[in-house]
């Protein structure tokens, strides 16, 4: 019953209003231990160029950060409105060939970095209107559709380039090299985050506020959320589109970053991989999507690391498969779900009985 | 189109076609809609269940020499038997934690259904014989061959023995499915359960085994449809997620809460993806079929021969 919870309802939501104060409150009073945790990360994102000249860990922390924004997106639509989707892999793709086409093109940068995310965004309404207003889970499939929709048109139209996919992709002054059109690593690792960050500030806020409310009101139930006057489908379709933009802001930093995409780099494994990260940091938590991502950039650098678990490698796909069911099933509240109740854990061991009368009236909710 | 004049005898000849692939979605329209209707989910893995059973099949008839219809039943019984398994370990305990948590379940068990058959059997696919020249699917009777070359006189179009079988053992599948839900008394335990599983659970009926039974049988209609589907697929690679989706969008197009108009679906998903596939463009079939599955998710949810079982939210 425990675990239904945490799957349906993360992070401070609750179905009975008079308890939504207390819940604030505890919000308020987060753990200081988890405060610390995601104080680490940050500084651990922010000093990393100081920490170490290895452009591999600069390049891997910077795909970090564009599956950070990917698995964010993911999150709202799943761990906040309850739907799965498998087209954020599309929308990378749309943003991604958007980006392509039009520097390609000589169009200013801008307007590049703008009408990714806008056809996104048009891209998202069309297939969120269309699939999200249905009960059920039929979302997935669509989305899924979708996604194979795409990566066939990529394959097969002209101005994608078909197989061969579009290369010598440029890039804005600021964030090449002095001399080349390469990417300068340092100056687009830091741009990377920074608008990963914009991301999730944005995300946290969304969430908190009166989308995120009338979400939580949904997803506890659809019926009773639609009598008090939510428009249900109107907020699904709000926050896909939100995430289709996110991606599509990914796809086009993907694009720049590269200099050459072809239409596999948008195949379904990439919505697959997505929905992994999301799956493993925790659903509903954008601290959790980040989380995610940067995990699941580490394990296959883990695998290669130690020797022994080199024979292990071929093994590594189905284990990620056996893993969403484990986490689903034993562990929903994913990496983030987790530090929490360590974080509780070590903070209530610290301040005594004091901490543990707000932990109780979790408990009780 | 350049050289190429499209007459009767091609659409007829796209149609042979349509239908032999719509077979074989239909069959995986079916398998989804049987479990839809008994848990209320989709289930992904169905797509790798259809590989699997091709898979299972070849490495019968090839391994143990056997004869390929007993590689057919070997396979289904198998691929039977890991759906059930699936069921068993993976979605009974999700099934609780709710619907997002199971359909999340099944994607799991797909990336591992797929991972693992392409880890034992590879990632290429394998080439599969065609079985309408063996025992005892051999047409090569004197009878066909005179039924083939009248049918070739009349309309200009040839086709394939293999076609025919396909055609008519999904058929087959499809009615014996239908009966089994209709005359047996699980069968009709198992639309007790779908309609109301509380009340059903009341009459004394194991809800639990019901779903099992589904996940069951549906993956042995998706090994059946693996190993008919063989000779036009191969064995093995990765068409499964495609074949899934092809299955679902006949679902959708003919009505996933319903069953024939599931199985109908998928005949029609197959004609048009081959229509629009020769008489548009290759390139495109695909997102025709599943832009057809979309169009009519915004024209009419409930599909085309579906009762209004989808609701709007």
């Amino acid at each position: 019953m425990q675990a239904k919870r945490n799957l349906e309802a993360p992070v401070g939501t609750t179905s009975r209003a008079g308890s939504l104060t207390s819940t604030a409150i505890e919000r308020l009073k987060q753990s200081t231990a988890l405060y610390t945790f995601q104080g680490v990360i940050i500084a651990a994102i922010i000093l990393l160029p100081f920490l170490t000249d290895s452009n591999y860990l600069i390049t891997m922390a910077t795909f970090m950060g564009m599956y950070a924004m990917l698995a964010i997106g993911l999150n709202l639509v799943l761990g906040n409105a309850g739907q799965i989707s498998l087209g954020q892999g599309a929308f990378f793709g749309i943003g991604a060939y958007t980006y392509a086409i039009l520097t390609k093109d000589h169009f200013p940068f801008w307007f590049a970095y703008l009408a990714s995310p806008i056809l996104a965004a048009i891209a998202g309404f069309v297939v969120g209107y269309i699939a999200l207003r249905l009960r059920g889970h039929y979302f997935a499939m669509a989305t899924l559709a979708f996604a194979l929709i795409m990566h066939r048109l990529f394959h097969v139209l002209p101005i994608t380039g078909a197989s061969l996919g579009l290369y010598d992709i440029p890039l804005p002054a600021f964030l090449a090299t002095t001399k080349g059109t390469m990417a300068d690593p340092l100056r687009f690792y830091y741009f990377v985050w920074l608008i990963a960050a914009l991301v999730a500030v944005f995300t946290a806020n969304v969430v908190r506020h009166r989308v995120g409310r009338a979400l939580s009101a949904l997803r506890e139930d659809e019926v009773a959320a639609a009598m008090l006057g939510i428009n249900v489908a109107k907020y699904k379709i709000e926050v896909f589109v939100i995430s289709a933009i996110y991606s599509s802001i990914a796809g086009s930093l993907f694009a720049g970053y590269s200099g050459l995409i072809s239409s596999s780099a948008f195949h379904l494994d990439r919505s697959m991989d997505i929905l992994l990260m999301v799956v493993i940091g925790g659903l509903g938590s954008v601290f959790g999507s980040i989380l995610g991502a940067i995990l699941w950039t580490i394990l296959p650098e883990i695998f290669r690391m130690f020797e022994s678990l080199q024979g292990l490698e071929p093994y590594r796909l189905v284990t990620f498969g056996i893993m969403i069911i484990l986490i689903v099933i034993l562990w929903p509240g994913g990496a983030a779900g987790a530090l929490r109740g360590l974080a509780e854990k070590w903070d209530r061991s610290r301040s005594g009985a004091n901490a543990s009368g707000v932990k109780g009236s979790n408990d009780t909710a | 189109m350049s050289g190429l004049t499209i007459g009767p005898a091609e659409v007829i000849q796209f149609t042979i076609g349509g239908l032999t692939n719509g077979a074989i979605y239909a069959l995986v329209a079916l398998g989804l809609h049987i479990i839809f209707k008994a848990t209320r989910v989709l289930n992904f893995v169905q797509g790798e269940q259809v590989v699997i059973g091709g898979l299972l099949a070849l490495t019968v008839s090839t391994t143990l020499h056997a004869p390929i219809f007993l590689a057919f039943v070997a396979a289904m019984i198998i691929g039977g038997a890991i759906g059930y398994a699936f069921e068993r370990i993976a979605i009974r305990p999700a099934y609780r934690l709710g619907e997002l948590a199971t359909i999340m379940v099944t994607i799991g068990g797909f990336v591992v259904f797929k991972n693992g058959h392409q880890l034992i059997w590879g990632k290429e696919s394998i080439p599969f014989p065609d079985f309408a020249f063996d025992f005892p699917f051999s047409l090569a009777t004197p009878a066909f061959q005179g039924f083939a070359e009248a049918f070739l006189k009349a309309t200009g179009a040839g086709f394939n023995p293999f076609a025919i079988w396909v055609i008519l053992l999904s058929i087959l599948g499809v009615v014996a499915v239908h009966l089994f839900f209709q005359k047996t008394l699980f069968g009709k335990a198992m639309r007790a359960v779908a309609d109301n599983t509380k009340a059903s659970e009341l009459m004394g009926i194991d809800s639990t085994q019901v779903t099992a039974v589904a996940f069951a049988m549906s993956a042995a209609l998706a090994a059946a449809a693996g190993i008919l589907g063989g000779p036009l697929l191969n064995a093995g690679g990765s068409y499964g997620i495609e074949i899934a989706v092809k299955g679902f969008s006949g679902a959708i197009v003919g009505g996933f809460g319903s069953s024939l108009g599931s199985v109908a679906g998928g005949f029609i998903v197959g004609i048009i993806e081959a229509l629009s596939g020769g008489l548009i463009s290759s390139s495109y079939k695909d997102a025709i079929s599943f832009g057809i599955m979309l169009l009519v998710l915004l024209v009419r949810p409930s599909g085309i021969f579906g009762e209004k079982e989808v609701r709007r939210s």
